[in-house]
């Protein structure tokens, strides 16, 4: 029961041996036969999946057929790349793939619109890709959920047009999005879930106690001044943070400052009932002088 | 050369003279055509001859059709020669023209051609020339008039025009020789412009413009932007791109075909395909080279009318039927009359929005200011992209969601099926472009799987069981179920009844349906039945096979308002009954449910603590082709008995037995598959595949032992 799991019609059933295979293969020909279903066989698979240390041998080879069916490397179920070593490699991969293919098309909307714009566009259009990943993350390394956290923030970075170098911190804040408990929370709720199924029963909703996110409005300036910040000073080849910069009488806020002021003038705005245009213009407003500055003392050298 | 035939002087002179300088003249007046084009009838011309000669026996309209069908589904090629002559004065140069058979031969700069070279070309012609005096310029068009006859003409710049040619009798495309003295940005922008105003926009896929544009569209690849030459080339070749590319034309380049640049180019429609270009140098007798290149002319598109329901009617008929009616057998009988009054018919013809080319009309707009288009076109997208995130949040939002989708539509991923078919190809090539042919093709494709012979056939309408009355608060649960703002089907009934605003007043209307059905079934009129086909195309940019289409399928609100009525029942079986292992479409389960699953089962083995019993596991992923479309009905209505009552089942036995899918004039009623676009056939489905979970689990063994709760 364990072993066959079933998704209206996407079935999939784990074998521990070959013979076993065999016999499945041809129980379900024998169903399909009586029901009047016909199995096809070219987007049907076998995957073997193998422990991920050692090196025992692989007992199928890749290409070959059993009982009709092909033996596959990777295999797309329910919406998830998989391998036979359940490794994200396959999922990142198709997720880096689109989400650069996404970018290079969108590219005309996304250099026009507001920061928090192509945040949501990035949430809409590839977090949901991510999200499928949450079981996989548990059972990882540090190493392999470190490198998923950092393709997230990749990807991030590459929708909303920020350089690669400005600081995970800022990202981080900007993103609001914490794999770790979400992946966790996926996770967990899978399995009450699966235990309420086993128990045939219909599991109790969840309350969702997710904090509801203030909305904060960040204009396109934010992204340029963010960029602009990771620029080397031209007269002491070092990054042109808050810090540094006030050694050229330039003073800016720190990036942490930066997005607390611009939470703080949406709050405002809203609490006055300006519309999301007129804040927006009014954190642009605020933002634009220090672009404007930083621009100048870039171009002079 | 031959004996010449004496021409008709009148059009001869009046060039000569020069006296309205720099219009066209036809000449037709050669009825014998000379030795020169005895030659100049390509294979294809026979064939449609031969064919037009065949058909004068029969009737005129017999022959008509018969060559209209001929030629419908046929792709036309031609061949075309095209080359900068400079100067049409030598024999020796018109004889290297007509060696090869062409149906179109586009000379350019023919200057003021001999008058004994005159009387050599062959009467279908057309040539422009500049004022008598005048050295250089000019262009000429001389077509096969074996098959191929001019329409209209237009001059569209000094030395240049272009006409409509109608190709055996019922094709055409807009073909011109162009010549551009001076390939300027703003004499390039001017041709486009009379372009544009001579030809209607959807005629652009038929444009040929072939010739020598004096503009080098090569510069485009060059890297060298410092040089200031360089750069005014550049800017010149981009506004071709991208005129080109906003009209929706291609360009085509052969290479280079003077000395190093590529001034002469080909820019052609999509409708038309180019093939086999090959470029000649006639170094001895001009510096342009000579190229040959054959055009093929595809189908022409179906150009039915396309006709959608009618919302906004059904609507009004479903609300009005909802308020004249006192109970459900009232609503039915209101709605019947309604429909009766329109015939049956509640479609609309769909209007087809005008093209609004923005960006075109502002880069032709150019002519005079010189804009750099790069500029241009930036502005344009900024603006476009600030627009909607202005509406985003205003009362257009809608407009901004449109946008986008646009821009998704154009630019998704791994793109799914699209279009709803209107063509269909045939296995042996051709393509069926009449509607009523495509929807039989279509249908008859569906019917050879949801149809079998050997399978039970519903000849009779089953009868509705009796079923009891829900209470108020069922009813409003039924139709808490149902969605709203679904697409709708022949019977002007629409969801606007599940909707918030006149849910009670159907819930207290309509709560004795069941028993009505019951009562007076044989007499429910059948387009409560009849579902909408609605055939998406599966391979979407290409021509489908009719195989290869997505069925989707629409049914009454009615009808679903009847079978939801055990969905509930089946639900609860599905959670407290069912084979736990089957998940998909069970309250309360999601997809995340089988992923964990997958990946705790498998590493339960390849990961084991202890490294000596990790061992190798193999998933078996299967996939079944048309899986839903495929339930056999009796064998579905067996297993069901597990898990509905005997009334219950002969719901869904009327139902099935009563459900008709439609496409245009044609429909069948299926007896295989669950119905499509059913709120119950999820969880049919799952109750039909049971016993597959059970069998492997008790004849496969899987795990060792197997066991199973009940």
């Amino acid at each position: 029961m364990e072993d066959v799991l079933g998704y209206a019609d996407d079935h999939l059933v784990i074998c521990t041996n070959i013979s076993q295979l065999r016999n499945v293969v041809n129980v379900i020909k024998d169903w399909s036969n009586g029901n009047n279903l016909k199995l096809n066989e070219k987007k049907s698979g076998i995957l073997e999946f193998s422990p991920r240390h050692g090196r025992s041998k692989s007992y199928l080879e890749i290409g070959s057929f059993v009982d009709g069916i092909p033996v596959v490397e990777r295999y797309k179920y329910l919406g998830v790349w998989i391998d036979g070593k359940l490794s994200m490699e396959p999922q990142l991969e198709h997720i880096k793939e689109k989400s650069n293919f996404l970018v290079y098309k969108l590219w005309p909307l996304l250099r026009n619109v507001s920061l928090d714009y192509r945040m949501n566009l990035w949430t809409v259009l590839i977090r949901p890709l991510f999200e499928m990943l949450c079981g996989h993350y548990h059972y990882e390394c540090k190493s392999n959920q470190e490198k998923l956290r950092r393709t997230i923030k990749k990807t991030f970075k590459c929708f909303t047009l920020l350089k690669k170098n400005v600081d995970d911190q800022t990202v981080e804040e900007l993103m609001k999005y914490d794999f770790d408990l979400r992946s966790l929370k996926v996770w967990e709720e899978a399995k009450m879930k699966w235990r309420a199924r086993k128990n045939h029963a219909v599991p109790r909703r969840t309350v969702d106690t997710a904090i509801i996110l203030e909305k904060v409005h960040y204009p396109r300036e934010l992204q340029e001044l963010l960029n602009l910040v990771t620029a080397l000073c031209p007269q002491c080849r070092t990054p042109c943070n808050a810090k540094h910069m006030s050694r050229h009488q330039i003073y800016l806020p720190t990036n942490e400052n930066l997005l607390k002021k611009c939470s703080e003038i949406s709050r405002n705005g809203k609490s006055e009932g300006l519309t999301r245009r007129m804040i927006l213009i009014k954190v642009a407003d605020y933002i634009s002088p220090f672009v404007q500055c930083l621009k100048r003392h870039l171009s002079n050298a | 050369m031959g004996v010449l035939n004496k021409p008709c002087l009148t059009p001869y002179r009046s060039y000569v003279d020069g006296r309205s300088a720099g219009s066209t003249y036809v000449y037709n007046v050669y009825n014998n055509v000379g030795d020169v084009n005895n030659n100049y009838v390509n294979k294809e011309a026979n064939k449609l001859s031969s064919l037009t000669k065949a058909c004068e026996g029969n009737t005129l309209d017999g022959c008509k059709m018969k060559f209209k069908r001929e030629q419908i589904q046929k792709v036309l090629k031609l061949k075309v020669v095209s080359w900068n002559v400079r100067s049409l004065n030598k024999l020796s140069k018109l004889k290297k023209l007509f060696e090869d058979c062409s149906d179109f031969i586009l000379l350019q700069e023919v200057w003021q051609p001999d008058p004994d070279v005159c009387y050599l070309l062959p009467s279908s012609m057309m040539m422009k020339t500049r004022p008598k005096g005048y050295v250089g310029g000019g262009s000429m068009t001389v077509w096969n008039s074996e098959i191929i006859s001019i329409g209209d003409s237009f001059s569209i710049n000094q030395d240049s025009f272009i006409s409509k040619y109608i190709i055996a009798s019922n094709r055409f495309i807009w073909m011109s020789s162009i010549y551009i003295n001076k390939g300027t940005k703003k004499n390039f922008l001017d041709t486009m412009a009379s372009i544009q105003e001579v030809v209607p926009e959807e005629e652009w896929p038929l444009l040929v413009l072939s010739g020598d544009w004096n503009i080098d569209i090569s510069a485009l690849e060059s890297e060298s932007e410092s040089d200031k030459t360089m750069k005014q080339k550049m800017k010149r070749a981009l506004a071709v791109k991208e005129i080109c590319r906003q009209m929706n034309l291609n360009i085509l380049c052969p290479g280079a075909t003077r000395k190093e640049s590529s001034i002469n180019f080909i820019i052609y429609g999509s409708e038309i395909k180019i093939e086999n270009v090959i470029s000649s140098t006639m170094s001895d007798v001009s510096d342009h080279c000579k190229w040959t290149f054959d055009i093929e002319i595809a189908c022409p598109k179906a150009k039915n009318s396309i006709r959608i329901p009618n919302r906004k009617l059904a609507d009004s008929f479903t609300v009005n039927s909802l308020l004249k009616a006192r109970e459900a057998s009232d609503f039915l009988k209101n709605i019947e009359n309604r429909l009766r009054s329109v015939d049956m018919n509640l479609t609309k013809e769909l209007k087809r929005k005008p093209f609004r080319k923005e960006l075109l009309q502002r880069l032709m707009s150019t002519i005079e200011t010189d804009e750099d288009f790069r500029s241009i076109i930036n502005d344009y997208w900024s603006g476009k992209a600030l627009e909607n995130e202005m509406h985003r949040f205003s009362d257009k939002s809608r407009d901004a969601f449109d946008f986008l989708r646009r821009v998704f539509k154009y630019h998704e991923y791994n793109r799914r099926d699209g279009s709803i078919i209107n063509k269909v190809v045939e296995s042996n090539g051709t393509v069926i472009v009449e509607k009523e042919e495509v929807d039989k093709k279509v249908v008859e494709a569906l019917k050879s799987i949801q149809l079998k012979m050997d399978q039970p056939y519903y000849d009779v309408h089953e009868p509705f069981p009796r079923l009891e009355e829900p209470s108020e608060e069922e009813t409003e649960d039924l139709f808490n179920q149902l969605s709203v703002n679904k697409a709708i089907s022949f019977d002007g009934v629409t969801d606007i009844i599940f909707g918030r605003n006149w849910r009670e007043e159907a819930c207290r209307k309509l709560k004795n349906l069941w028993t009505v059905m019951a009562e007076r079934g044989s007499k429910i009129h059948q387009i409560h039945f009849d579902q909408r086909l609605l055939p998406l195309n599966k391979v979407h940019p290409q021509v489908p096979k009719p195989q290869e289409c997505r069925p989707i399928v629409i049914s009454s609100p009615l009808v679903k308002l009847l079978e939801v009525r055990i969905k509930r029942r089946l639900e609860k079986y599905v959670v407290e009954k069912l084979v736990c292992s089957q998940v998909g479409f069970v309250p309360g389960s999601s997809i995340t449910v089988n992923q964990t699953r997958l990946l705790e089962r498998v590493r339960l083995r390849t990961a084991h603590e202890d490294s000596s019993l990790r061992k190798h596991v193999f998933g078996l992923f299967i996939d079944f082709s048309n899986a839903y479309n495929t339930v056999l009905h009796h064998k579905l209505f067996e297993k069901l008995e597990k898990a509905l009552s005997k009334e219950e089942i002969q719901l869904v036995k009327a139902l099935y037995s009563r459900n008709r899918i439609r496409l245009g004039n044609q429909c069948f009623t299926p007896n295989v598959g669950v119905a499509q676009g059913s709120v119950i056939s999820p969880s049919l489905f799952n109750v039909y595949c049971e016993d597959l979970y059970i069998d492997i689990m008790d004849r496969a063994v899987v795990l060792g032992r197997c066991f199973r709760v009940r």
